[in-house]
């Protein structure tokens, strides 16, 4: 492309986005020149959207994979169809592309769990520091890194933070990514020069590692560190400019609605709301037609302690509905009430139109991290039903099928007993079933539009879950507060699964022989996915047994990518190293890894 | 360096009487903790270790295996990296500080640990069968020098983990460095801090005095 056409490209992206000329919002640090390793580079055409509304039905996208989840809906349906059950045998490895980003916060390696995005034969990958990487795939033989941009990530060696990211967003010529410090950072897509950067959080602590989504002219992102002694929010930025448009705090200060929920008075701690975490840390959905969010919530924090915050804690553990233009919430519905379980839950926000007892209903299906396959109607946060989908569930008798809430649940306490038992401070060990990370954890899963058949995978097994008290002026925004600890019950399995949206009734579901930690894509006939003893492998829909795979080393723990060069089929994937996700397996334990993006095709 | 005998008796020495010795061998700073004293050497052992006899007796790593003397500094670094201590113990050693949010996180507190030279490293070589505490000697359970038991004696569910893999010497090191740096320091500070992460302004520093 000419230098001449490049200006222009960018002439017109700066008319359609409103880009002012001097949008850099002057924010320190200042950020270095993307380091630029090959010669051409290619701006491509500006992301639009209609292209971002459109990304899953329109046949010019079938290629593409613009945003974290594919779909508005997080559908992680790609309508390509060259790679078959029939034909996959004959599947292996493109090309593979090393990443950077294996530098070590406070207390070790961090992980790989971003969604790889793909528009015209290019992806962009995202590093654990939320460094954006562009890769030229043109030639569906090699990855060509165009640019690295430098967004000025201070790679602290003394953070405590998880150093972990999970995608990137796409708008106009921009790439955004949002990072562990609080910035939104705009990096040109033509240049990989940062266009423009936001301080977006204020205090100690706080900071963004889901991916951003772009929805109705804003860049939606949400505060992530919840368990490092913050408060949660969702917040709307401009897109062109990635200034502040409004924030939505998933805990409410004192005389909002919602406050009564958090009794701090009660623990004798009158701030306890000001860290209760209910943090925004994965990707939410979108409905165009509503204009409304759908975003998951996280834990209450201190997770194990619920007498230092006695309540509901609302917004914890909840699906958010809110008002994309004004952040205004629209309905909640919260899962576990009061939890001491870790069950959060942040997973895929599914937006499914189907047909129940003969009428179309609009509704959310999440896959709960508290292993319960949930439907809501997402027109006003109403239950549909509910379906354990882990072979193991203890920590409720069942849901309320008015209400959805689990059976145990007494509102008129304050401290919550479930089936497991109590946990508090009076000691003793909380068995609970599933697995504090799940059944399905921030990984996604898929929703085939054409059948409403959902598809997930992950960990089967049980948690032991003890409390150890924190002193409240022992509490440091930044540092990780738990107030307990959780080991594996028994060296956990893994499974993957699918559900008919419209019954919630099971229809497949095969065992696998580690935890899945990955997450799902899906095309016509078959399912990707990554797991953590670093088999790649594609399923057969139907039956979900595995057709292909192969071992590569690294660890899986982001979910694929399904695209396609000149028509060609390719799935890519990010592995790299497995932290503590090896659930007690001595052969995973502390395996040496390096970042890396895979791309599969035939 | 291959220490002689006398060399490696004095460093046994200074390992049995809780590295009183040892400032003056390991290139570190005076210890912000008083020298421990020196116990003997059962007098705390843990319940996991307490059918294992003296643990001097059968320990998975002979003192005597210090060819070097023990050396703080290096220790830090097994405990920082090597090992991955802090992983579940966190920077300071309390258990909850700075730990992975991802990892048990009921990690003993090494602040407050009665724990003598030899019975840590005991524990460092053998972990703690049932608990998360892992072993980090490469042949625990391989042959009986831990607690005089195989990995075929424990119920599945019940078998020790393994952790990173450290050499006799890094054992002697890391347990040389919580001894000296970790066990018996009272609420955390900012100078503790900073002088953990050796950066003056550390993020994880902000909130100390």
């Amino acid at each position: 492309m000419t230098t001449k056409k490049l200006m222009l490209t960018g002439l017109l992206t700066a008319t359609v986005f409103g880009l002012a000329s001097a949008s850099f919002a002057a924010q320190p640090p200042a950020p270095a020149a993307a380091t630029t390793t090959a010669a051409t580079p290619t701006a491509g055409d500006p992301v639009s959207a209609d292209q971002l509304a459109n990304a899953g039905t329109d046949d010019k996208q079938a290629g593409n994979w613009l945003m974290v989840n594919k779909t508005y809906d997080s559908n992680r349906y790609s309508s390509l169809n060259e790679i078959t059950p029939d034909n996959v045998a004959g599947m292996k490895l493109a090309f593979a592309v090393p990443l950077n980003g294996l530098e070590p916060s406070s207390f070790g390696v961090g992980a790989l769990e971003g969604t790889v995005l793909a528009k015209d034969g290019f992806l962009y990958a995202v590093d654990g520091w939320g460094t954006p990487y562009k890769i030229d795939a043109t030639s569906g033989k090699e990855g060509k890194i165009v640019w690295i941009c430098d967004t000025g990530i201070t790679k602290d060696p003394t953070s405590g933070l998880l150093i972990a990211n999970r995608g990137l967003a796409l708008v106009g010529n921009n790439v955004i990514t949002n990072l562990n410090d609080g910035r939104v950072v705009a990096c040109d897509d033509s240049t990989g020069q940062v266009a423009w950067q936001q301080q977006i959080t204020k205090n100690p602590g706080e900071g963004f590692d889901g991916a951003p989504l772009v929805a109705d002219g804003k860049i939606i992102v949400g505060q992530a560190f919840g368990d490092w002694a913050t408060r949660g929010f969702i917040a709307a930025l401009d897109a062109a400019t990635g200034k502040e448009l409004w924030r939505f705090y998933t805990v409410p200060e004192p005389g909002q609605p919602g406050s009564d929920t958090w009794k701090c008075d009660q623990a004798k701690n009158p701030d306890c709301w000001k860290t209760g975490g209910a943090a925004a840390w994965v990707t939410g959905s979108y409905d165009p037609s509503t204009k409304t969010l759908y975003w998951g919530t996280g834990n209450p924090v201190p997770m194990f302690d619920p007498e230092y915050r006695p309540g509901d804690n609302l917004y914890s553990n909840s699906t958010v509905a809110l008002d994309a233009e004004t952040g205004k919430l629209k309905w909640y519905f919260q899962y576990t009430p009061g939890d001491y379980h870790d069950y959060d839950e942040v997973g895929s926000q599914q937006l499914v139109n189907v047909k129940i007892g003969g009428e179309d209903r609009k509704v959310l299906a999440h896959f709960g991290r508290n292993g319960i396959f949930y439907t809501l109607d997402r027109t006003n946060g109403a239950f549909i039903q509910g379906t354990p989908y882990v072979n193991k569930l203890n920590w409720t008798k069942g849901l309320d099928p008015k209400t959805g809430l689990p059976v145990e649940y007494d509102p008129s306490k304050s401290l919550q007993v479930y089936g497991t038992g109590a946990l508090n401070r009076a000691g003793g060990t909380v068995n609970t079933c599933p697995n504090l990370q799940g059944g399905i954890n921030y990984w996604p899963s898929a929703v085939d539009p054409t059948t409403n058949v959902a598809y997930g995978a992950g960990i089967e097994g049980c948690s032991n879950l003890t409390n150890k008290t924190v002193a409240p002026n022992a509490v440091k925004a930044g540092q990780i507060f738990q107030g307990g600890g959780a080991t594996n019950a028994e060296p956990q399995k893994g499974s993957v699964f699918s559900y008919d949206v419209a019954t919630g009734k099971q229809i497949a579901k095969q065992g696998l022989p580690y935890p899945n930690y990955a997450g799902v894509s899906i095309t016509p006939s078959l399912l990707f996915a990554g797991q953590v003893d670093g088999t790649f492998g594609a399923y057969d829909k139907k039956t979900l047994e595995e057709k292909w795979s192969i071992n590569i080393g690294n660890a899986f723990e982001a979910p694929p990518t399904i695209f396609a060069i000149n028509g060609k089929e390719y799935v890519a994937i990010e592995g790299g190293p497995i932290g503590n996700a090896d659930f007690g397996y001595p052969e995973l334990k502390g395996k040496p890894a390096a970042n890396m993006l895979y791309v599969f095709s035939l | 360096m291959n220490l002689n005998r006398p060399a490696r008796l004095a460093a046994l020495a200074a390992l049995i009487l809780g590295f009183a010795a040892t400032t003056a061998l390991a290139d570190d700073a005076a210890p912000a903790a008083p020298a421990t004293t020196a116990a003997p050497a059962a007098a705390a052992a843990p319940a996991a270790a307490s059918d294992a006899g003296d643990p001097t007796q059968s320990p998975a790593i002979e003192l005597s295996a210090a060819t070097q003397p023990p050396n703080i500094q290096r220790g830090k670094l097994v405990f920082q990296t090597t090992a991955n201590c802090v992983n579940c113990h966190g920077w300071p050693g309390d258990g909850s500080t700075g730990k992975n949010p991802r990892s048990p996180g009921i990690a003993a507190n090494l602040r407050q640990s009665q724990l003598d030279t030899n019975t840590m490293i005991q524990i460092v070589s053998c972990g703690i069968p049932g608990s998360a505490m892992p072993y980090h000697d490469s042949q625990a359970y391989k042959d009986t020098r831990c607690y005089g038991q195989l990995l075929k004696d424990f119920a599945p569910d019940q078998q020790p983990s393994p952790g990173h893999y450290i050499n006799a010497q890094d054992i002697i090191n890391v347990v040389a460095y919580v001894q000296q740096k970790v066990k018996g320091r009272g609420a955390i500070t900012k100078a503790e801090c900073e002088e953990y992460f050796n950066r003056p302004g550390a993020a994880a520093c902000q909130d100390y005095q």
